[in-house]
């Protein structure tokens, strides 16, 4: 890894190797140890990382600026989550099944076949000598 | 100055900085490759070390 090429892994990926891509944080680390301009490139951005930080940290930029990107985090990280819409729209198609099921019941107890019906799935006929 | 950025720079950086997260996990939050998030950050932290910079260097 050359100077420049630390330039760009530092842009591209901060200034914590830790963080980086393996072969470029090996390659990074190689150079810094021998190179006492590149350990000060990486120990200025980190310098700069914690300004930016501290930029960040105070007021007024951190109160709403940081709602939103936790926001983002949050909607990021939650997925799929059943809305009140879904649930209202659960609750209805539950209710409309409920409601045709019991109109199917009254339907069927007021019609005459309905007790023959009983009889004959409990056993007390027997039809035509069937069971 | 950090609020000077265009804001998707501005986001991807403080997902970076305060979130800690890293371009892939940048780029899935804000709907964009991993690629284009690193182009955000690169672009948004060239802006700042030049700003400082010259900052520094008027004082």
């Amino acid at each position: 890894m050359t100077r420049d090429e630390l330039n760009d892994a530092l842009l591209r990926f901060g200034g914590k190797l830790e963080r980086w891509p393996q072969p470029e944080r090996d390659a990074a680390r190689l150079l810094v140890k021998g190179d006492a301009v590149a350990a000060k490139m990486l120990s200025d951005f980190v310098a700069f990382e914690q300004t930016i930080a501290e930029a960040v940290h105070s007021e007024p930029f951190g109160a709403t600026e940081i709602g939103t990107v936790l926001a983002r985090l949050d909607t990021a990280e939650a997925g799929w989550r059943p809305s009140t819409r879904f649930w209202i729209a659960s609750a209805g198609i539950s209710a409309l099944s409920f409601a045709a099921g019991f109109a199917a019941i009254l339907m069927v107890s007021s019609q005459d076949v309905a007790p023959s019906l009983m009889d004959l799935a409990s056993g007390k006929v027997n039809l035509g000598g069937l069971l | 100055m950090i609020r000077a950025l265009p804001e998707k720079q501005r986001v991807a950086l403080l997902l970076a900085v305060q979130g800690e997260r890293s371009n892939a996990e940048i780029g899935s939050i804000l709907g964009i490759s991993e690629g284009a998030a690193e182009q955000l950050l690169v672009r948004a932290r060239r802006t700042l070390r030049e700003k400082i910079k010259e900052k520094e260097g008027a004082q």
